[in-house]
């Protein structure tokens, strides 16, 4: 292996070898591969802290130790390594943070629920279980699935959640909203219609606008079907909820749609016209803004077209923010939450994980040759 | 912890049958003999390859298939072969963009794992790549395992604290591998403001809108950052001619074929990513799309469709004009979108919470339906998914690219080569 800095360094390996003729020539001392090692860092340690840059040779018949010395120097001094192979020259270049921008991107990692990225760098900082599982919640909810792999214990990640939490910021509203979101693990009607207006909010936040139509429209549907009393199970047995004050009487739908569960409130409206209860179901779930809203989902990649989505173009369709715009439908029929197990999540999460990544420093500084 | 071990293969490889080649041959006893005396703290083997030349799609995953079929029968492990082609003029820096990518994946699928790679004193470019990734991207978790010649030993060389835990073009390269535009957007935000980083972020704000199919716009930032760099074009003429197609500046039937391949590039990154229920969306939506464009431009005559409600009811409407023969082309492509691998596996979409039920999606459920078995790895799921599509896609006349994957590497070389030129610094 040869190192070049204004001078060119030849370590030899071993005793045996012949000097190199123009160079410095030095060898390492030790009886075996380990003591070799040893002497070899030893070497590159005090050679660096004279150096500007160490250049590493890379010869063609290779040897362990370059690839020692590469490991060492990149890790050491990565400012100064640069390394030669044939007739290419790479230098080393990158730039660097402190502690807390790292924190900052994690945070916003999180932010755009980019779980599975936020993991692979608190991975260099944390070893804290919780922190894991939380973030593997995070991915499991986006899938839609809530439950933990083991079947003994399907609620861990709530129990979880609620444990984090609970340490860092006891507020009672949030535990009984993550009490009720439970249910999400047996696809329980209230769970359900809150992880829509959840994840749809999310989506919106993130401009991830195809993801975001495709979930809207599935809320609509599922509180139109809230608010007409009913309730339907992974196997379509739909009933008519025992608890609902008012509801439609019950008639088999066509199909799990929107517009199927209108048609039926429409009918039963005909039949009697004076009902306030259909009247309001039909003023409610007919608006312009959301109608309008329910056609650009159809146009769009998340229908049947290739409607090219921007949040302008949506908020003029809803005449104001799509989301505001459902939170007062759902506040009427009692299905609005101001809780968001998503964000509650991230608050646990980013808990977690500020402490890891605040104990660590850094200077700020741009690397380069 | 346990050990993703890299293993190098020392020299270039021409074609399948070098398995058998005896230097090959030889590593492979090699690798075998240090498997068998490390076994338990091994959990996968990835056995990296230089490919003297680029094979086909297709040969290149008979290779994989049958490369880690023959390595598994001997050492007994999860092994994974990764091929690179071999770069012209031996470029490190190309070489290492390529290598990261690999990295990147690894490192998502096991976060927890150690990275060791095995150095055994034969140098190639391969094995200096996967080195420096690995010390970059593996940080405190890359283990470097060197054999002592004489006794035959090894000994592991691991350091603490790796200075690239804080390594802001790492965390660039990570975001852009996992097609996260929003997130390398954000990052940008803490670069000094000058032409290069303002040329990097219109070409992140073309990849933000053409995931929302915004083309409009797409197109607009993509003039905007033409206007900052017109030397730097001929990299990108391939994404404008895209962006034309889709705004329709070159006449409606290419636009529609665009779209349908557009929808292809996405679906990809996000089986890549494993991004199921964007995939699911997607790809429901792409084959109508190749269905409406069977029946708009496979007849010789105009045909008035009447409107249907359901997909299957569209498919059958599509076969009466078969039968008609009022459709004399496209056959192909017709099966394959009518099949039952693609109907069951967008059955998953219908029986999820983004379709009409409430259950969540599951990745064993799709690749279940589509292949007909779950032992399936995801990047050959992928590969073999793909490779349907693009049987399918030239037969509509179309083929599928990876614009996606070169602009990506494109944006990482970008703002690599900013860095070495100290172009750009943390504001």
């Amino acid at each position: 292996m040869m190192l070049e800095e204004e001078e060119l360094i030849f370590i030899h390996p071993t005793m045996e070898t012949e000097n190199v003729p123009n160079a410095l020539n030095v060898r390492l001392k030790g009886e075996n591969l380990q003591q070799k090692l040893d002497d070899l860092e030893e070497y590159l340690e005090n050679l660096a802290m004279e150096a500007k840059k160490i250049r590493i040779i890379v010869e063609s018949q290779g040897n362990v130790l370059t690839d020692a010395a590469i490991h060492f120097c990149m890790t050491h001094f990565p400012l100064k390594t640069e390394i030669k192979m044939k007739h290419e020259l790479w230098r080393n270049s990158d730039i660097h943070w402190q502690g807390e921008e790292v924190y900052q991107l994690v945070r916003h990692l999180i932010y755009l629920n980019k779980y599975k990225m936020a993991e692979l760098i608190l991975k260099n900082y944390s070893e804290d279980d919780d922190l894991f599982h939380l973030l593997q919640f995070g991915e499991q909810l986006l899938n839609g699935n809530a439950k933990f792999v083991d079947s003994n214990n399907e609620l861990f990640y709530f129990h979880l959640l609620q444990r984090i939490l609970k340490r860092f910021d006891h507020d009672k509203e949030e535990l009984q909203f993550i009490q009720v979101m439970k249910g999400l693990a047996n696809s329980k009607q209230r769970a359900f219609i809150y992880f829509l207006q959840n994840y749809c909010k999310q989506m919106y936040k993130t401009e991830e606008l195809i993801d975001f139509i495709v979930l809207y429209y599935r809320l609509a549907e599922e509180s139109l079907l809230y608010a007409m009393g009913w309730d339907v199970n992974d196997s379509n047995y739909y009933w008519v909820r025992r608890n609902a004050k008012q509801s439609v009487p019950f008639e088999k739908p066509i199909s799990r749609h929107f517009y199927s569960y209108l048609k039926i409130i429409l009918n039963k409206a005909k039949e009697n016209p004076r009902n306030r209860f259909y009247q309001d179901l039909i003023k409610d779930f007919t608006q312009d803004w959301l109608i309008g809203l329910i056609d650009l989902r159809h146009e769009g990649i998340s229908g049947h077209g290739f409607r090219h989505f921007s949040k302008e173009l949506f908020e003029e369709i809803a005449s104001g923010d799509p989301i505001e715009k459902m939170n007062e439908l759902l506040e009427r029929y009692g299905l609005y939450t101001k809780h968001d197990l998503f964000e509650l999540l991230q608050k646990a999460i980013l808990a977690l994980a500020r402490n890891s990544l605040m104990d660590t420093d850094g200077r700020k500084n741009f690397d380069r040759n | 912890m346990s050990w993703l071990l890299q293993w190098v293969l020392p020299n270039e490889v021409n074609q399948i049958d070098d398995i058998h080649r005896t230097d090959i041959e030889q590593s492979i006893q090699q690798l075998e003999r240090f498997v068998l005396e490390h076994s338990n703290k091994i959990k996968k083997v990835f056995l990296w390859v230089c490919l003297h030349r680029p094979f086909s799609i297709r040969q290149q995953m008979e290779f994989e298939e049958r490369w880690e079929k023959e390595v598994r029968k001997k050492i007994q492990k999860e092994i994974e072969v990764i091929p690179i082609v071999r770069k012209k003029g031996n470029r490190l820096d190309d070489e290492l963009i390529e290598v990261n990518r690999e990295i990147h994946r690894i490192c998502i699928k096991e976060p927890f794992e150690e990275m060791v790679l095995i150095s055994k004193g034969e140098h190639s470019l391969l094995q200096k790549a996967v080195l420096i990734g690995g010390i970059k991207t593996f940080q405190e978790r890359f283990c470097l395992m060197l054999q002592d010649e004489t006794t035959g030993e090894f000994i592991l060389q691991q350091f603490h604290d790796s200075p690239y835990k804080k390594s802001w073009l790492q965390l660039y390269q990570h975001l852009i591998h996992h097609y996260n535009y929003a997130g390398a957007l954000k990052l940008m935000e803490g670069l000094e403001k000058n032409e290069k980083t303002l040329f990097i972020k219109h070409l992140l704000e073309v990849m933000l809108f053409r995931g929302n199919f915004n083309f409009e716009e797409a197109l607009e930032s993509f003039q905007k950052a033409k206007e900052i760099h017109t030397e730097d074009h001929f990299r990108l003429t391939e994404t404008e001619q895209i962006l034309q197609h889709l705004n329709g500046m070159e006449g409606e039937q290419k636009k529609e074929l665009e779209q349908i391949l557009e929808l292809y590039r996405h679906i990809k990154a996000l089986l890549l990513i494993e991004d199921y229920p964007s995939f699911l969306t997607r790809f429901y939506r792409v084959r109508e799309a190749v269905l409406k464009y069977i029946i708009k431009y496979g007849p010789e005559e105009k045909v008035d469709m009447q409107r249907v409600s359901s997909i299957y009811q569209f498919i059958n409407q599509v076969e009466e004009l078969y039968e008609e023969e009022k459709i004399n082309r496209y056959f192909g492509a017709y099966f394959y979108i009518k099949s039952s691998n693609v109907a069951n596996a967008l059955n998953v979409r219908n029986k999820s919470f983004i379709g009409h039920n409430r259950k969540a999606i599951s990745k064993n459920a799709i690749f279940h339906e589509y292949y007909g078995s779950k032992n399936i790895k995801i990047s050959q799921a992928t590969e073999r998914f793909l490779g349907d599509t693009r049987i399918m896609l030239r037969d509509l006349g179309g083929s599928l690219d990876d614009n996606l994957e070169a602009m990506n590497l494109y944006l990482i070389e970008l703002i690599v080569s900013a860095a070495k030129e100290g172009a750009v610094k943390v504001d």
